[in-house]
């Protein structure tokens, strides 16, 4: 204890010093908030002054009983966002839709925030929402439809938004802080063309009469060709035919039996020579205005028949307008050839005629 | 041995002479009684140059056969023919020099199936050159054009992209007068209302006249109507109708439909049936969205076209009326009524005899 009396003064100083360091070792300590175990908050949209909804999630590590969950949202000029009154504060905990709440994050599920609704206060950036109590260990989440703004763009601790849960007092319970990013553009344009097109096709390239001809009966047609057209064209297609023989030719007999009339229908009228074809089996998809035949002669089971002749130059045989929804998905019409001889006709194996088809999408 | 030899080469010159034909029906049959599946895009293409210059464009063409197929370009012109001035095909005239103009880069070649093949298109258009031309590039398969052998017909199909040219000159002509605006009807017990409207283009060069038709009931507007979306020309001194039809009613009328497909009446009209919602939703829930739309009454459609005459947009404006009575509907609501108001006078009758019964008896027995 020599020292002690060598410089009292400063020694007394320091005695005193550690009796107080050990008394603060065991005088109680205040109650303090704890981090929650998780905390999340997602901007829907990360673009600068733009609105945008808000998911908060929470997995509180406290056993107190919840009544309310603060949101502070980033306050540093320029940075911070812009916020509305509390009533343009609504939440959302559906699970579908628009501003629908995950229901698992990283493996773990989700509950939708009890108790939450909009918000009941909004002092500077702090936002309040009614809370029920929280059950720790659980993960809980709500969407904050609307109210939110982001600020300019960045990140760091001028971006850091605070989630708070509060008892009825209000005493705090448990407090994260989440860092945030906002950027000058979150959103890619994805830009496509679809080009207008048209399909045009046939069944066959030939199409062969079934039997000889003969100048009695009514069966003297061709099994007949299909022809099918496809165009997101709004204007819809069209169809010609032309005939390159006008009429049924053979070569060895150096005849050809004439094609009927190519401006109107023509009644077929056995013992005669006629030429000429018929179109049928129209489909047409839906809503697209009409689809339409033209000059397309009908063939029944009697001399009621009636055919039309494709002529020399292409004529339009079929054709479908845009209609109302402007495209025209796949429409097909049969096409046939009918053909009647005479007594009189040469005979030969090798009358045929040459038909061309074209299709085009209309402008 | 001259005589071997001599005849020997003449064997060999007819067996030659022989394969050839044969060689060649060969070729030409190798296509004999095989489909044709050809896809162009796009369609058409509307070209805008000055004369002496150089205009070119790129053709796609696609075959989906299966296997490889020998296509061929030819070179056709269209005009527009009848009322509705629907498109003509047609071959080369003996003063179309202008098909002169027009050179490919390739005329014939192999399309593998299922894959894009571009022929570059040049057009040089002359000094001379003024106003539109009108050319179908056509692409079909080489060999269908053939005569088969017996008596088989033979159908070659193709496709065509017509290519519009407008060959720019100074005080081009660009006029247009609306011919008609028409209904299908002027009386409908239910919509659609289809509209009808009739150009003809009397200038030199091809127009496309846009707009709306605006159906008004009083002083109120119930719906605007777009036609000519797709921007289809009308080609010069020929008319064009276009159609746009009014269907937002309930109920309206549909047409009927069969394995997804419209089901076409006897009278080759689309067979048609009454509906009554708009569908429904993904969640099971029906589109009642049509059922304030109850259409009765007096409408009017105001038709505003607008072209571009180079200098400015005209406009065009027509006026029609026409009636939307769904009688069947006020015929039943009118017996529902009488039946109504049958039932409370036969009610009123019964209380009225009755009360009248019950006072005669009141009085009898005061009487008593």
């Amino acid at each position: 204890m020599e020292w002690l009396h060598r410089q009292p003064k400063r020694h007394l100083a320091v005695v005193v010093g550690m009796i107080t360091s050990l008394v603060i070792q065991f005088l109680p300590v205040g109650a303090q908030a704890a981090g929650l175990t998780t905390a999340i908050i997602r901007l829907d949209r990360m673009a600068a002054a733009t609105a945008t909804s808000v998911l908060v999630c929470a997995n509180p590590a406290s056993t107190a009983t919840e009544a309310s969950v603060k949101v502070t949202f980033p306050t540093t000029t320029p940075t911070d966002f812009s916020l509305g009154i509390a009533s343009t504060f609504t939440v959302s905990t559906s699970t579908s839709g628009a501003n629908a709440i995950p229901t698992t994050i990283n493996g773990t599920a989700v509950t939708a925030w009890p108790g939450i609704g909009t918000a009941t206060n909004v002092t500077g950036k702090v936002v309040t929402f009614p809370s029920s109590d929280l059950t720790v260990g659980t993960m809980y989440c709500f969407d904050i439809v609307a109210g939110v703004t982001t600020g300019s763009a960045g990140n760091g601790t001028a971006f850091q938004a605070v989630v708070a849960t509060y008892t009825s007092g209000p005493v705090l319970i448990d407090s994260t802080t989440v860092g945030l990013a906002v950027v000058s553009s979150d959103q890619i344009t994805v830009t496509a063309i679809v080009p207008p097109s048209f399909q045009f096709s046939l069944s066959g390239n030939t199409d062969g009469f079934a039997s000889a001809l003969t100048s009695v009966a009514n069966t003297n047609t061709t099994t007949g060709v299909t022809v099918t057209a496809q165009t997101n064209a709004k204007g819809g297609w069209i169809a010609w035919a032309k005939d390159s023989n006008q009429g049924l030719h053979s070569t060895t007999a150096n005849y050809t039996i004439p094609t009927t009339s190519t401006s109107a229908n023509t009644a077929v009228a056995f013992g005669s020579e006629q030429f000429g074809g018929f179109l049928s089996s129209l489909t047409q998809p839906t809503n697209t205005g009409h689809c339409t035949l033209a000059g397309l002669g009908v063939w029944g089971t009697s001399t009621s028949s009636s055919i039309v002749g494709f002529g020399s130059i292409f004529n339009q045989v079929a054709s479908c307008t845009g209609g109302s929804v402007g495209t025209s998905n796949t429409s097909s019409f049969l096409i046939q050839e009918v053909a009647s001889i005479s007594g009189s006709t040469p005979a030969a194996s090798d009358y045929s005629d040459i038909i061309t088809i074209v299709g085009a999408g209309l402008f | 041995m001259q005589r071997i030899l001599l005849a020997i080469m003449s064997g060999s010159l007819a067996v030659a002479g022989l394969l050839g034909p044969v060689g060649t029906a060969l070729a030409a049959d190798s296509t004999s009684g095989r489909s044709i599946n050809l896809i162009t895009s796009p369609l058409p293409i509307d070209l805008n140059t000055k004369p002496g210059t150089t205009v070119s464009t790129d053709l796609r063409i696609k075959q989906a056969d299966g296997v490889p197929e020998t296509l061929q370009v030819s070179l056709l012109k269209f005009g527009a023919f009848g009322e509705e001035g629907k498109p003509e095909l047609l071959d080369r005239g003996p003063g179309d020099t202008y098909f002169d103009w027009v050179s490919f880069d390739k005329t014939h070649f192999t399309a593998q199936s299922d894959v894009w093949q571009t022929v570059h298109m040049t057009i040089n258009v002359p000094k001379d050159a003024a106003n539109g031309y009108y050319y179908a590039v056509t692409f079909t398969r080489v060999g269908d054009a053939i005569r088969q052998p017996g008596s088989t017909n033979s159908l070659a199909g193709g496709t065509s992209i017509l290519v519009l040219l407008n060959a720019e000159v100074p005080n081009q002509k660009r006029d247009m007068t609306l011919t008609s605006f028409t209904t299908d009807h002027r009386f409908y017990e239910f919509l659609p209302s289809t509209f009808n409207i009739k150009f003809h283009n009397d200038g030199n060069i091809h127009l496309v006249p846009t707009g709306d038709v605006f159906i008004t009931k009083g002083n109120t507007n119930v719906a605007t109507l777009d036609y000519n979306n797709e921007q289809g020309n009308i080609l010069p001194n020929s008319n064009r109708i276009y159609t746009t039809a009014w269907t937002n009613g309930w109920p309206h009328a549909e047409q009927v439909l069969k394995d997804g497909k419209a089901v076409v009446a006897s009278n080759g009209q689309d067979k048609m049936h009454l509906v009554y919602t708009n569908g429904t939703f993904d969640n099971g829930s029906t589109d009642k969205s049509l059922i304030p739309h109850l259409r009765i009454g007096k409408y009017t459609a105001h038709l505003v076209a607008v072209y571009d005459n180079g200098v400015r947009d005209v406009p065009i404006e027509a006026t029609l009326t026409f009636w939307v009575i769904p009688w069947r509907f006020l015929l039943g609501a009118l017996v529902i009524a009488l039946l109504i108001g049958f039932g409370i006078w036969a009610l009123a009758r019964g209380v009225w005899r009755g009360v009248g019964r019950l006072s005669r008896s009141r009085k009898g027995s005061k009487r008593r």
